[in-house]
């Protein structure tokens, strides 16, 4: 199987902090990799390894069998052209209304014309179901919506691969299954492919055709989701029971 | 714990002169990416139209003022030389060659460094610079470049305007005590000034603009530790500008001095 | 952390060199010649007045340099040594008799140094060659040559005053003038001393004129005004003592003396009303300094002055030299009745 985006042995220590320690991990075309850990176990810093908003101590990244490491930044954005980026705050431009913000990659990186940028805006408005917000500022928008535009916004440069960093966090219930469903949506019309890191469980049962699991800077599951919540690890039963970790908070949160 | 103090006090001077390579860095970045396309000129034009409606009432208050109390407190002395003709020259020599520039310069570091510093300081803490820079574009050049252009091009034409008003405020300090006609006093301000006070006072104003954007950018774009960060970038760029621009112009007074002695 | 280290490197380095360049403007600043090729000659003053290191040289009103270094000559002289720095352009123009003088520049007081021009047969001067300098006239030398002025206007118009009493208090005739001995004897000598008087006045008048170049032609005159006097009193002097006698010479060339006598009373009315002239004028300085505390701060700094009293002297001074003036034309009516009654 052909990997579109793969980690091999990455480590990452700020300082003498460690934060991954050996992380690989592959993402098959058209494939939904949910990647797993407790906060501050470094899930995000390998998505910044991987888009090279950090440089990772050592080990390889690789986008379609091509390193991504020791690019010059001319030739590391043209790669990023072709992958897009969640960020756990969406991360808008507040400073621009929400279709400036949809624009604004496209005006930079590609040569459309003004028609074609405005009919590109209504179709991923129109994907992501929010056509009216077309004019309003990100500072009008609910959190929901926010990630909605956001990810609006990273596939309007129709990417071959999608990193979401906590895509569904704070957010209510009912909104967290739409944004999954959303991102399999995606995955299924666009036929892009996905690294999701997250810690809720019910965007991870939507979305996941893979999960990998963290803890500490070190991979300690790799496989289905479904084999994951009957393995017998104390820490992975302390992650998927919610109950259980109540009962124990006392002892285990020191 | 007396190591620990120790360490901090290295620690202090070790960040101190991080913060000036670092600086100096960001700063010398400007003159490779200024030249480098996409050119946002839409941003600049864009910048430099708020910096000038953010500063104007300010530095036109400030301006006038200037001139008025300079006026004043200079008139008794200047009687008792016997020279009161001379106020004119006086009031328009020392702001056009001096208080014009710095002050301005001081209180645009005051109201833009800190409004950039805490602007780039939220995108940078909110991810709005690492977004830009994953969608591969440079938020160099798309944010800091814009703002430190349009500080560099705006303040020089807000100290001119300075400098006309504090004229002007010279002129009215006199006709409370004496009077003058506004052509006489214009005359004799037009008459003190060369290219020699107005040319180099004016290039100053560049650099000084530079020094606002650049720290302001630096500070705004460095921020760390989520929004009190972004305070700390505000507050701290206001003192790095403000301390910048008076060794600055410590350093170019003598320069300019000693280029073009009068 | 190899980047951090390389960065708090870079860092110092940036401030180093930043002190350096601070430090190297302002030492640069000091020699304020600095992109111009300059030479070097040296000059010697008594008193240099408080002149600093950096004044500025004029050449003919050009700035031509400035002073480099100021030194006490090491020897019993009290000499000062003051080296200065000229740009190479004015080079062809300092000679060995080219001067140089401490002079106040504008109305603030910074002092300056002028070279006047010497010769154009002399030799230039060479590098580190030395050249003469013209020691500096305060206004205390001045105020010192007016009070001798005072005094000696005194002294004439007292025996003046002598003479027209003895005139007053004979028999009011020619005759008795003629006859009487001892006021023809104490004529005469008040005519030499008026004589010796009025050189020595004349002598210091020529001096003050170079002080006073401002107070403009009025003081010249009055020394020209003067210098004529004296020989027409000296020739009535000299006309009588040829004759055999008195009343003789008289009568026999009364036209002559006649004349002499009325042209004395014009010349002298003539140096009065020139006299008023420039003592008004010298009023007018005088009352000028006094009121401006610039001044008075100059004259305070070097211990001619103490405040209100040398305020006060000056107003006496002006007013004995206006009373003299008076009496100055007393005395001429009182020659012109003599005349009148010859």
């Amino acid at each position: 199987m052909a990997y579109i985006i793969e980690a091999l042995n990455v480590c990452k220590a700020f300082g003498s902090n460690v934060i991954l320690d050996d992380v690989s991990c592959q993402v098959g075309a058209g494939e939904n990799l949910v990647l797993f850990g407790k906060s501050g176990t470094g899930k995000s810093v390998l998505l910044k390894c991987i888009i090279g908003l950090l440089t990772p101590d050592s080990g390889e990244i690789l986008f379609e069998g091509k390193s991504l490491l020791n690019l010059s930044l001319k030739e590391l954005n043209e790669q990023r052209k072709m992958i897009g980026f969640l960020f756990q705050s969406a991360a808008l431009y507040d400073s621009m209304s929400v279709r400036e913000n949809l624009e604004f990659p496209l005006i930079r990186n590609f040569k459309f014309s003004a028609a074609d940028r405005e009919k590109k805006v209504k179709d991923v408005l129109e994907k992501v179901s929010l056509e009216n917000a077309i004019d309003i500022m990100p500072s009008e928008l609910s959190g929901g919506m926010k990630k909605r535009i956001g990810l609006a916004r990273t596939i309007i440069s129709e990417p071959k691969l999608i990193l979401y960093d906590e895509p569904t966090t704070g957010l209510d219930p009912i909104t967290t299954k739409e944004i999954s469903h959303l991102i399999n949506n995606l995955q299924r019309d666009l036929k892009i492919s996905s690294l999701i890191v997250t810690h809720d469980l019910m965007c991870a049962n939507i979305v996941a055709d893979k999960a990998i699991v963290l803890n500490e800077g070190k991979i300690i599951f790799e496989g289905k989701l479904e084999e994951l919540t009957k393995k017998e690890d104390k820490f992975l039963k302390d992650f998927f029971s919610p109950e259980e970790i109540q009962h124990n908070s006392g002892s285990s949160n020191g | 714990m007396a190591d620990d103090t120790e360490l901090k006090g290295k620690g202090l001077l070790k960040r101190f002169f991080e913060t000036i390579s670092n600086l100096s860095l960001f700063s010398i970045r400007f003159f490779k990416e200024v030249l480098l396309p996409p050119y946002e000129f839409a941003e600049i034009k864009k910048h430099m139209y708020e910096l000038g409606v953010k500063t104007l009432p300010i530095v036109s208050v400030t301006g006038f003022i200037i001139g008025l109390v300079l006026a004043m407190q200079s008139q008794p002395v200047l009687k008792r030389f016997g020279a009161e003709s001379f106020l004119p020259a006086m009031v328009s020599l020392s702001v056009v060659r001096e208080l014009g520039p710095v002050l301005t310069a001081l209180i645009f570091a005051g109201r833009v460094s800190s409004g950039i510093g805490a602007e780039l300081g939220s995108m940078r803490v909110t991810e709005q610079i690492d977004a830009m820079e994953v969608s591969a574009i440079h938020p160099y050049r798309f944010l800091v470049v814009t703002r430190i252009l349009a500080c560099t091009l705006i303040l020089p034409i807000l100290t001119l305007y300075v400098n006309f008003l504090a004229v002007i405020g010279g002129f009215i300090a006199m006709t409370l005590t004496e009077s003058i006609n506004l052509q006489f006093y214009l005359n004799s301000v037009a008459d003190s000034l060369k290219f020699v006070d107005i040319l180099p006072a004016l290039g100053k104003t560049f650099i000084f603009g530079f020094i606002v954007g650049s720290v302001g950018a630096y500070k705004g774009y460095n921020a760390e530790n989520g929004t009190v960060g972004v305070g700390q970038a505000s507050t701290s760029s206001v003192v790095l500008a403000s301390l910048l621009i008076l060794l600055v112009d410590m350093v170019l007074v003598k320069v300019t001095v000693l280029l073009w002695p009068t | 952390m190899a980047k951090q280290k390389s960065a708090v490197k870079l860092g110092i380095f940036i401030f180093i060199g930043f002190a350096i360049l601070v430090a190297a403007v302002y030492l640069i600043g000091g020699k304020s010649s600095l992109f111009t090729s300059t030479f070097t000659i040296k000059t010697y003053f008594h008193d240099i007045q408080g002149l600093k290191s950096g004044t500025v040289v004029r050449l003919s009103g050009i700035d031509a340099g400035s002073v480099s270094d100021i030194q006490i000559v090491p020897d019993n002289t009290g000499r000062v040594e003051v080296t200065l720095n000229l740009v190479t352009d004015v080079r062809r123009f300092i000679r060995i008799d080219t001067k140089a003088s401490i002079e106040t520049d504008g109305l603030v007081g910074n002092k300056v140094i002028v070279l006047k021009l010497g010769s154009e047969s002399a030799p230039l001067v060479k590098d580190f060659g030395y050249i003469e300098g013209e020691e500096p006239l305060g206004f205390g030398a001045i105020i010192a040559e007016t009070q001798g002025i005072l005094k000696y206007t005194k002294l004439m118009t007292k025996n003046l005053a002598d003479i027209t009493n003895k005139v007053n208090n004979g028999e009011g005739t020619l005759g008795k003038i003629l006859n009487d001995n001892e006021l023809y004897n104490s004529a005469t000598g008040l005519t030499k001393r008026a004589d010796s008087s009025l050189r020595s006045v004349t002598n210091e008048l020529k001096g003050i004129t170079g002080l006073f170049d401002t107070l403009g032609t009025g003081v010249r005159t009055v020394v020209r005004n003067i210098d004529r006097v004296i020989g027409n009193v000296d020739s009535i002097i000299v006309s009588v003592k040829a004759g055999k006698g008195v009343i003789g010479q008289m009568f026999v060339n009364g036209s002559k003396l006649d004349t002499s006598i009325t042209n004395t009373i014009q010349n002298v009315e003539k140096i009065t009303s020139d006299t008023r002239l420039a003592a008004s004028r010298l009023a007018d300085n005088m009352e000028a300094l006094k009121h401006n505390w610039l001044f008075k701060s100059y004259f305070e700094k070097r211990g001619y002055w103490e405040a209100g009293k040398a305020e006060a002297d000056i107003d006496a001074k002006t007013k004995e030299l206006n009373d003299k003036i008076r009496l100055l034309d007393q005395k001429i009516e009182q020659l012109k009745k003599i005349d009148n009654k010859k």
